[in-house]
Order: C-alpha cells, then sequence, then structure tokens
C-alpha cells in the first residue's frame, strides 16, 4: 500500500453572525468565531479540523499556515509523530496551555479525519467503537425560547 | 448534524462524518474579513460570568 502524502494545509477564519449572545456564552458578542483548519492529500482526501481561538483568530490561524512545511510530503496517518514533530518544533508539551499547543490541535483533528476517510469508516470506530448513539447537548443548547433564538446564526 | 430531544444523533460517514459548505464558508469568511477583522477586542471581553448572570437576572434575559 503507497503511503498517502500530505500536499496542502489551509486554514480559513469564519465569523458567523448571531443575533446574541448564546445562553453559554461567555462574552457579550453579536458573532461567533471558528478557524476551519483543511489538509489536504494527494489521494483527493481532505481532513477537516476546526481549532479553538484562546487569544484571538488571528493569532491561531497564523500558527497553523506556519506548520505547512513541517507536514508537506509527510504520511497523514502517522498523526502521533507528526503531533510529537509539530511539538518538538514549536517547544511544546501537552501541558502548556499556549495559543500554540492549543492551535495544534485542529491539525491533529484534520489528520484523525484523514485516517478515517483513508479506513472509509466513522472515527469512532477506530478508536473502539460507540458507547452511546447520542450525545446529550441539553445543557448548552436551550431546546426553546428566547435564548435558543439568540444564539442562532442569522442567515447573510 | 441533526439535533432531537436535546441530543445530537451520532453522524454517519467515514472519518469525523462532517462535510463543509464550501459557499456558506465563503459566505462567513467574507463576514468575518469585512466586519469583524481588527476589531474582535475593541470590546472588553470577556465579559465575566458572573457579571453576565447579574445582568441576566437584572434585564431578565
Amino acid at each position: 500500500m503507497v503511503p498517502i502524502k500530505i500536499t496542502g494545509l489551509k486554514s480559513t477564519v469564519v465569523a458567523v453572525p448571531t443575533r446574541g449572545p448564546a445562553a453559554s456564552e461567555v462574552s457579550a458578542s453579536h458573532y461567533r468565531l471558528a478557524v476551519l483548519v483543511e489538509v489536504s492529500t494527494d489521494e483527493g482526501l481532505v481532513g477537516l479540523g476546526e481549532a479553538p481561538n484562546p487569544v484571538g483568530v488571528e493569532a491561531t490561524k497564523t500558527i497553523i499556515d506556519s506548520a505547512e512545511p513541517l507536514l508537506v510530503g509527510e504520511d497523514p496517518t502517522n498523526v502521533e509523530v507528526l503531533k510529537k514533530k509539530l511539538y518538538a518544533h514549536y517547544n511544546l508539551t501537552h501541558l502548556h496551555i499556549h495559543a500554540a499547543c492549543w492551535a495544534l490541535n485542529g491539525i491533529d483533528m484534520a489528520l484523525w479525519d484523514i485516517v478515517g476517510k483513508a479506513c472509509q469508516k466513522p472515527l469512532y470506530q477506530i478508536s473502539g467503537g460507540a458507547s452511546q448513539f447520542h450525545l446529550c447537548q441539553s445543557k448548552w443548547l436551550p431546546s426553546s425560547g428566547r435564548r435558543r433564538d439568540q444564539g442562532r446564526p442569522v442567515d447573510l | 448534524m441533526t439535533f432531537k430531544d436535546g441530543c445530537l444523533d451520532l453522524p454517519e460517514g467515514p472519518g469525523i462524518g462532517v462535510e463543509l459548505d464550501l459557499e456558506k464558508v465563503g459566505t462567513y469568511a467574507q463576514y468575518y474579513q469585512e466586519n469583524i477583522k481588527g476589531k474582535e477586542f475593541s470590546q472588553p471581553w470577556p465579559t465575566p460570568q458572573y457579571m453576565l448572570m447579574q445582568y441576566r437576572r437584572f434585564f431578565g434575559y
């Protein structure tokens, strides 16, 4: 089996406008920010991830973009090896709460997505099987009322 | 992804089971570039949770 190779890494910052702050949100913002990570491979598989933005989306985006030359040409199924490589390059450990450490989790997620797509299986089957088929969200997503409507995205 | 009775159904499909709607991503990326970029920290952020709770209690939202 020929190993897959990473050909590129792309990060996109998106802001989804909402009617108001969501019920579980700390800040009083009228939008939600996210950094989407797309890792493309030579076989056409595109891994998808989302990176946290603890100190702003631009910092996260810059860190992710700077990791591209380290990843191109590598096998994306060696997730742990690549993560160790990135950790070594950015001088991190898993105990750090640096912006870089958080941003690399988006790449990690995208790499795992590629692993699942290469195996044609959902990730929960790779990591030991599903123990529950519904994820309870009722604590964070209000099911009715004005608060739920506040957090909902606005159509542009 | 579908929500039912306050629960999120397990996504089907390989990997994390999520596909991007590229059109919407483009729209929201453009919205970020035009409206949010540079103004992200113009307001005091984040509001402490307990203050927000007080506001909510007072204003009733």
